[in-house]
């Protein structure tokens, strides 16, 4: 009997052991295809994740391509994949579904050229970093047409010498997305220009607050809560954190912000909930908030999935976008090219798909019904009716409001410095300390977190 | 001659012997060794973020980093925390090991409770974390349910804004994943002493508590400093129940020094050389306590022969 168990353990060990040798490079690896057609020299399926499959004598070659979400992973599957059947090569999707976890990885994979990824995907809020470091190619040196593209999308991802290091497939202004019956319940009206005059600057949308807190008896808030508004204020800055003359800058228009969000809480008039936490969701699917602020990608990927709520009844239909108070953008994914990357033409044949591709990008408007960074694109789309928007023309109205952005804000270490932000004005609302004492500490952890950074 | 016969042959036998312990070494000096002297040679350049060039500042970063305020913040913070955490600990733990040595036999299912005392030590911090997180969210975790259901407060407290609260969760969920271990531990302290010992003592009129603070408790010093000793040494490496449970916050009330140094070096604009230094203050800071302490230890036990 005792023979059998110390036999069986010592299998389950060897399991475990042979278990966990085959993971070797990134945490998580899937690849997107069947295993037949990536055969090359080596069988087995550990060699697909290996970026050194460039020999001419394999069948396909592979562009590797890093990401931290399964948007890209779907998108490949889904259009890439179908229209490309014989192409000859293969892309290898690798997620690192953390964006901490992510950049840390991406910096030290392109930084010791060692596994590093052929393709990468970089959200707004550390594309800047990438961009200025010389790892990433120059996609003017091939030959896109560049003359579509939404303006501001490339004015973030080219560096200090004009090279576009980067190609976003998407444009993301945002507005205030907000629930038609809860405004005609409360303010009276509900098509979107007189909805607008309730929201039209931060003292009427104060007052609008009060006023729907008070006439619901405190059920329901305008919005979930002041982490809502953090792209709006940090996003459209006329500088960013940190100047030329590597100086830290507290742009004035976050006073507003502050003021504001200490005025929402102190009178209970939101529900105080983060944005994308758990409570922050609830308001989708259910009757206790009136809207969010959320950009164009808002609505097909985060309120069509959250408008249902546990009994099967949705909030589809019900909904509409306004400007809101102001003119803001929000987030963005650029996609990137490893400048020494040996399958170059490959990797810029994806993104030159991904991001310019006119039949592509008309696709996924009429699937997701998404904002591209492709004027061409968005304008044959422009007469397209939203059903979950009550039939709004969104593509239009969003599409101006792109051309509207300046984003002139975004730096490197936004997604660090953003972090401190919050902290602090989480701390001034909720009544823990003064404004001059949150000023200070942010001072303090950005003189941290940057120790060359000039502080008065 | 037969002397240098049984030279050559101690020599082979040696051989071998070095060979075996070889591999030990060598993969420590590699991976253990090495980044650690590479470590403190880091904290004497200012290398940082996507540069591959540095140059040396001689002791500049260790003077530098004395004006970080955040740097002594997490300092202090670690030792509180620690502090929080360690004393219940080795208290609880203590009781719990007395108890069950001196009731021996007597408790039904003694194996089970042990198990059950040390199981919070296999689970993994993220999953405690998560755990923690959802029962003191506020407002609808359940503490605050339970908490406004049963009257005892009036409207839900948010738990993870107060500096004191919070560090009280964080000592809590360490002192409640270790206290099992440190009871195994002093278990097998205990046993080791000679129950005549005991028995002597009750002939000499001695009740319990005599016993425990007469006879167990110093014939447990050696078992107490390695407990406290690796208890320190990992406490002061707290890293990962803060970091998942609220990053530190709020306020920074809960940045333990490990926190700080992998922020430093992996976050933000990656400056290699603060963590560096962080680092090189941590180690001989835990290297002094410990050097002292065996010192005293050493002392106490010549004194008493």
């Amino acid at each position: 009997m005792r023979k059998i168990l110390s036999l069986l353990i010592v299998l389950v060990l060897m399991m475990g052991v042979i278990g966990c040798s085959s993971n070797n490079s990134a945490s998580e690896t899937k690849t997107g295809t069947d295993t037949e057609s990536n055969a090359g020299t080596d069988t087995e399926k550990d060699a697909e994740t290996e970026t050194d499959v460039t020999e001419a004598s394999a069948e396909k070659e592979i562009v590797n391509f890093w990401t931290f979400n399964t948007d890209f992973e779907a998108l490949i599957d889904d259009y890439w994949r179908p229209a490309n059947q014989d192409a000859n090569f293969d892309i290898v999707v690798t997620v690192i579904p953390d964006q901490v976890t992510y950049m840390t990885k991406l910096q030290q994979a392109l930084q010791t050229g060692a596994d590093a990824p052929d393709l990468f995907a970089m959200d707004l809020s550390y594309v800047k970093k990438f961009v200025n470091t010389p790892f990433l190619a120059d996609l003017t040196q091939y030959d896109l047409d560049l003359s579509e593209v939404v303006d501001y999308t490339m004015a973030i991802s080219s560096d200090s010498e004009g090279a576009v290091k980067g190609l976003s497939n998407q444009s993301t202004p945002g507005g205030f997305y907000y629930r038609r019956s809860i405004a005609e319940k409360y303010l009276g009206v509900s098509e979107p220009e007189d909805v607008q005059a309730f929201v039209k600057d931060w003292d009427t949308f104060i007052e609008t607050a009060r006023m729907i807190t008070e006439k619901s008896n405190g059920e329901i808030s305008i919005v979930s809560g002041v982490t809502d508004f953090i792209n709006v204020f940090l996003n459209t800055r006329d500088e960013g954190w940190i100047n030329e003359s590597n100086e830290f800058v507290f742009d004035d228009l976050l006073n507003t912000y502050f003021d504001l969000s200490k005025t929402l809480i102190s009178e209970n008039l939101t529900e105080n909930h983060n944005q994308w936490s758990e409570g922050w969701y609830y308001g989708m699917s259910h009757d206790t908030t009136l809207g969010y602020f959320l950009p164009a990608w808002g609505h097909p990927y985060v309120l069509t999935q959250n408008c249902e709520d546990e009994n099967g009844n949705s909030t589809s239909g019900d909904w509409a976008v306004i400007q809101g108070p102001r003119p803001y953008f929000h987030g963005g994914t650029w996609l990137g090219m490893y400048s020494d990357s040996a399958v170059s033409e490959e990797a810029v044949s994806v993104i030159e798909f991904f991001t310019l591709n006119e039949e592509h990008l008309s696709e996924l408007i009429v699937d997701k019904n998404d904002l591209t960074a492709h004027k061409g694109a968005n304008e044959k789309f422009y007469d397209v009716k939203s059903e979950f928007l009550g039939g709004q023309y969104i593509l239009k109205v969003f599409d101006k409001m792109s051309e509207d952005i300046n984003p002139t804000a975004i730096g490197a270490y936004d997604r660090d410095i953003k972090g401190l932000f919050v902290e602090q004005l989480t701390a001034y609302a909720n009544g823990e300390k003064t404004k001059e004492e949150a000023i200070a500490d942010l001072k303090k952890g950005v003189k941290n977190v940057i120790p060359n950074v000039i502080i008065d | 001659m037969s002397e240098l016969t049984d030279k050559t042959r101690l020599k082979k036998r040696d051989w071998y012997g070095y060979l075996f312990i070889a591999p030990f070494f060598i993969v420590y000096t590699i991976f253990h060794l090495m980044p650690i002297l590479n470590t403190i040679f880091l904290s004497f350049t200012d290398l940082w973020g996507f540069n591959t060039e540095y140059t040396f500042v001689g002791f500049k970063n260790y003077i530098d980093i004395l004006h970080n305020e955040l740097f002594f913040k997490a300092f202090i913070n670690t030792l509180i925390v620690w502090g929080m955490n360690y004393l219940p600990q080795i208290g609880l733990a203590l009781f719990l090991a007395a108890l069950f040595v001196s009731n021996h036999d007597k408790i039904r299912g003694e194996g089970m409770f042990k198990v059950l005392f040390y199981m919070p030590n296999i689970i993994t911090a993220a999953s405690i974390a998560i755990l923690f997180i959802s029962l003191f969210a506020s407002p609808n975790g359940s503490i605050n349910l339970l908490l406004v259901d049963l009257g005892i407060l009036k409207e839900p407290f948010n738990f993870y804004r107060d500096v004191t609260v919070t560090r009280i969760i964080v000592a809590f969920i360490g002192f409640w994943m270790w206290y099992g271990k440190t009871m195994i531990i002093l278990l097998a302290g205990m046993k080791g002493i000679n129950p005549n010992l005991y028995e002597a003592a009750e002939i000499d009129g001695a009740n319990n508590r005599k016993k425990f603070t007469k006879i167990t408790l110093p014939l447990l010093k050696p078992i107490l400093l390695f407990v406290f000793i690796t208890n320190f040494a990992g406490g002061m490496r707290m890293f990962d129940i803060p970091f998942l449970l609220t990053d530190g916050g709020p306020n920074y009330a809960v940045e333990t020094i490990s926190m700080f140094i992998y922020k430093q070096a992996f976050t933000g604009s990656q400056n290699f050389y603060l963590a560096s230094t962080a680092s090189v203050y941590l180690l001989m800071f835990v290297s002094l306590v410990t050097f002292v302490l065996f010192k005293l230890f050493d002392d106490k036990e010549k004194e008493g022969k």
